[in-house]
């Protein structure tokens, strides 16, 4: 009894999951839909060919998106090395506000933030550049690969280091070889959703990138707002795969790190 | 203390040697710290800061770069005025109370439910956390796709019968009442939530639903005096992220509502990006007030977190 | 539930298998008799603790029954039991308090409150903690935290007492406080009791009887003592410490191996046999006597409180033997070794 309630449940549970992507693919590849037909009636390449196109917009956009999301992604990493250092390996006076610090520009939305720093960024030559984008991207990201860090070094026993020292290793050589394997599932962690939420992030590179700075979300958003929507639903399935293939592929790392799920509440 | 000095002695010979010119001199402890939370706090001092105290500044009238005007809480008072905000609130709330309300309990649901799938176990839980790393806009063009009057939903309500062709399907995008928005967070929050229950159930909780059955609890009573109080902290924590998600998003309300009313970020934007420049303050007034009611909702996240005892993520 | 006369509990034939072919308990038969304390021992992954949550009802056995009174209670959920089990971690509720924590119990059978508060009281009165039922699980030490639990086992006043190595996770001294506690809660109670343990000195010293399980069976079951003066087996002997096996046979009441002819009780089966002598039971004398074999001294082991001396016997078959730390010996040299039959066992090869 309660057996067929639990696969009912679960059926529920798939369905409702998966159901939204079907009329995603099928859009993708459709070129007749009418209504109240369950599938398309005619086909076409057309999605496919835009994405594709080596001249198009797609790869371009493509381009910028990855260009700029790495780039935030191993920069926020970096710095994001030296603040868990601190938050995860000393106790300090102030720490309380420093966690606050750090997780205040996590949760609240970037726009706000954003409309007081547009006039500076377009007075300092900022605006409509990737490094203005790669920099304004940086607020949210930084904090939180801080945050999964200093949770990654709280875990982190020191007394490897030194034992490290005393067997004649210099401080980058006990970085390199004892630390950075002890932190890397929290590294990538961070590192990763820095990467996805750069990579998903609209509103701070419409304001800051000003429609030159085309990324994908920008161009798909204007896709969205066209009445083709074959288009939109095409550059959707790309915009939406390298997620999906990095969580995959990161998915041993992320069922260790606890404090790295704030992340899917921002994507 | 002679054995002391024997020792000592040949130490204070070999100090004298080269190696005293290569000791180092060694950063104290507190400058260490200092020199390690310059960075990330440098950008979030200068650009979050920065930026916040910028918009509270333009709120009151001040404009950077030009000659300032009135100063004053004009632009909140107008805001509040403004029919459209007084809309925006309430739907606002609504959106987001409901969607999170929604995703805690489906998320918590359906982790207890894949917790007892057995070999379907894994499965379930990969399908599951599947529209995690989604972005919103794909998300909201998949709501849109499946809910808008002739969209798939409509589609299979005619073949199965329950509606009858166009028109007889409910609006439910570009509404008043924001169900495809709700529909959107609740798709994307839920296994957030759902992803840190199953992991607090798969630490220990069995072992105390094991305790709690040779103490006389049957199924219903472990569920409500071990089960559930055990994940609260977590889930309660998970959904003040959830709901300051939803509370500040931007891109699915634009995409699956209606221009009035809509949600707080859409009317701030609107506002931010009209041609004319005065209803800029009024933009600033209203990203603020959105950012204070977050930054509240973050203290009390942080004061949960740490009265269970758990370090802040 | 009848703690006064107490509840006699019977396994029989008890199997589970965790995967297809490999028997984690494997045909396990016990009788408790009511108002005892049996000590479940035996290596870790010897079935112990799977036996003990199929008497729970954590468990459902492959096979065979349990039995209380002498009525099964196989299909019975473990809420409905009529027993109480202390794990090997507290798994105190961290969301509540010491009091609640050992109400719960009561709780869940909607017990009147102030009757919940009397008993609570009455409970951690007897593990020793009173006054403590509105401290937080959180700021208990780990001995505080065994005795809670062991607290809310029994604030339901249980027919069958289980105890899954409680006392392993605390350090010596607090571990032998614990025995003593629970030795003496469950004399005052006289409820029936299976306790499981890896430890042979806890087993000992807490038991009225002890079952050795080995590989998924129960070896033995017995009075302490008789774990040293007669094991059933060299595994036996060797579980409990004893250092001494020497093969050979049994023929017209005489056993011969080993350089030794000892004479051996009667009733022991002629043919093949191991005897098992307890290195405690050996001493070493100045002259020949009857019972005393020549032998040489190997080595000598001073351990302050004993010394563990190693003698040859003629075919240079070894023993071991404990002698006072002031006994000299000197390595190499001749010794005369007193080997009493009575002490001697003769098992199974």
């Amino acid at each position: 009894m309660s057996g067929i309630r639990r696969s009912v449940g679960l059926g529920l549970l798939v369905v409702g999951i998966l159901v939204p992507f079907v009329p995603l693919a099928l859009t993708a590849v459709s070129s007749g839909w009418r209504y109240p037909a369950l599938v398309p009636q005619t086909f076409t390449g057309r999605g496919v060919a835009l994405v594709f196109d080596p001249d198009g917009e797609v790869l371009a956009a493509l381009l910028t998106s990855f260009t700029i999301a790495v780039t935030v992604a191993v920069v926020a990493a970096l710095v994001g090395l030296c603040g868990g250092r601190a938050l995860g390996l000393h106790r300090f006076r102030g720490r309380r506000l420093v966690q606050f610090l750090l997780l205040a520009p996590v949760l609240v939305p970037g726009f706000a933030v954003t409309f007081g720093l547009q006039v500076f960024f377009i007075r300092y030559g900022l605006a409509d550049t990737v490094p203005g984008v790669v920099l304004v991207h940086l607020v949210p990201t930084i904090p939180y690969v801080t945050l999964v860090l200093g949770a990654t070094f709280a875990s982190f026993d020191v007394s490897y280091e030194e034992q490290a020292r005393v067997l004649g290793a210099g401080p980058v050589r006990t970085f390199v070889s004892v630390t950075l394997p002890a932190i890397r599932p929290g590294l990538c962690v961070a590192a990763l959703f820095a990467f996805l939420i750069s990579w998903s992030e609209y509103v701070l590179t419409l304001l800051i990138g000003g429609g030159t700075i085309r990324t994908l979300p920008l161009l798909l958003f204007s896709y969205i707002g066209s009445a083709d929507l074959t288009e939109a639903a095409s550059v959707s399935l790309v915009f939406a795969l390298p997620p999906l293939v990095l969580v995959v592929a990161a998915s041993r790392y992320l069922t260790g790190a606890q404090s790295g799920v704030v992340g899917l509440g921002r994507l | 203390m002679v054995l002391t000095e024997t020792i000592a002695a040949p130490v204070a010979a070999a100090g004298a040697g080269p190696a005293s010119a290569r000791r180092r001199w060694r950063v104290p402890r507190r400058a260490r710290v200092a020199l390690l939370l310059a960075p990330p706090l440098s950008i979030v001092v200068v650009f979050f800061l920065g930026g916040f105290s910028q918009a509270v500044a333009q709120s009151f009238g001040y404009v950077p770069f030009l000659p300032t005007g009135e100063v004053g809480l004009g632009a909140y008072r107008d805001a509040w005025a403004d029919p459209a905000v007084r809309a925006s609130i309430g739907l606002t709330f609504r959106i987001s109370f409901l969607a999170t309300g929604l995703a805690v309990v489906l998320g918590v649901g359906a982790a207890l439910l894949i917790r007892r799938s057995g070999r379907f176990r894994r499965v379930a839980s990969t399908v599951f956390q599947s529209t995690l790393p989604v972005p919103h806009i794909v998300g909201a063009l998949s709501m849109l796709l499946l809910l808008q009057p002739t969209g798939f939903a409509a589609r299979v309500g005619d073949a199965a019968g329950i509606s009858e062709g166009q028109g007889s399907f409910p609006i439910l995008t570009g509404d008043r009442f924001g169900w495809a928005i709700v529909a959107e967070y609740v798709w994307k929050e839920a296994p957030f939530i759902g992803v840190v229950a199953l992991s607090a159930l798969s630490s220990g909780v069995a072992e105390l639903e094991d305790a709690a059955r040779t103490l006389g609890a049957g199924p219903w009573a472990r569920f409500r005096r071990v089960t559930l109080p055990v994940l609260t902290p977590g889930v309660l924590a998970t959904s003040i992220i959830a709901f300051a998600f939803s509370f500040g998003s931007f891109e699915v309300p634009s995409l699956l509502g209606r221009a009035f009313p809509s949600t707080l970020p859409v009317v701030a934007y609107e506002r931010y990006r009209d041609t004319d420049l005065t209803s800029r303050p009024q933009a600033m007034a209203i990203s603020v007030a959105i950012a204070v009611t977050i930054g509240a909702l973050v203290l009390v996240y942080i004061a949960l977190v740490e009265r269970s005892g758990r370090r802040a993520p | 539930m009848g703690s006064s006369t107490g509840t006699a509990v019977s396994l029989r034939g008890l199997r589970k298998a965790y995967q297809r072919g490999v028997p984690a308990v494997d045909g396990v038969d016990l009788e408790v008799a009511p108002g005892s304390l049996v000590a479940l021992l035996g290596p870790s992954g010897c079935g112990k603790t799977t036996t003990l949550k199929m008497v729970a009802g954590l468990l459902d056995p492959d096979e065979g029954d349990v039995r209380f009174d002498d009525r099964s209670i196989i299909g019975l959920a473990a809420e409905k039991r009529p027993v109480a089990m202390v794990f090997q971690k507290p798994l105190l509720f961290p969301h509540m308090t010491v009091g609640q924590n050992v109400g719960f119990g009561l709780r869940v059978r909607r017990t009147a409150k102030a009757a919940i508060a009397a008993r609570v009281a009455e409970m951690l009165e007897l593990v020793r903690l009173p006054d403590l039922a509105h401290r937080k699980v959180g700021q208990l030490s780990g001995g505080q935290e065994q005795r809670v639990a062991l607290a809310r086992a029994l604030v339901t006043d249980p027919a069958v007492l289980l105890l899954d190595e409680p006392l392993s996770q605390l350090d010596a001294a607090l571990r032998i406080e614990m025995r003593d506690l629970v030795a003496g809660v469950q004399r005052e109670l006289g409820v029936t009791t299976l306790f499981v343990t890896h430890d042979q000195d806890e087993a000992v010293a807490l038991a009225d009887k002890v079952a050795l399980v080995l590989d998924g069976r129960v070896v033995q079951h017995a009075e302490p003592r008789v774990f040293y003066e007669r094991p059933a087996s060299v595994a036996v002997a060797r579980f409990f410490g004893g250092r001494n096996a020497v093969p050979g046979r049994v023929a017209g009441g005489r056993f011969t191996g080993g350089g030794l002819d000892v004479a051996v009780p009667t009733g022991t089966p002629p043919g093949d046999g191991t005897l098992v002598v307890r290195q405690e039971s050996l001493a070493l004398v100045e002259r020949p006597a009857p019972d005393v074999v020549p032998v040489r001294v190997i080595a000598a082991r001073y351990l302050g409180t004993a010394m563990t001396v190693t003698v040859e016997l003629a075919d240079t078959t070894r023993l071991e033997l404990t002698a006072p730390p002031a006994t000299a010996v000197a390595v190499g040299a001749p010794a005369h070794l007193h080997l009493p039959p009575e002490a001697c066992t003769i098992v199974p090869t």
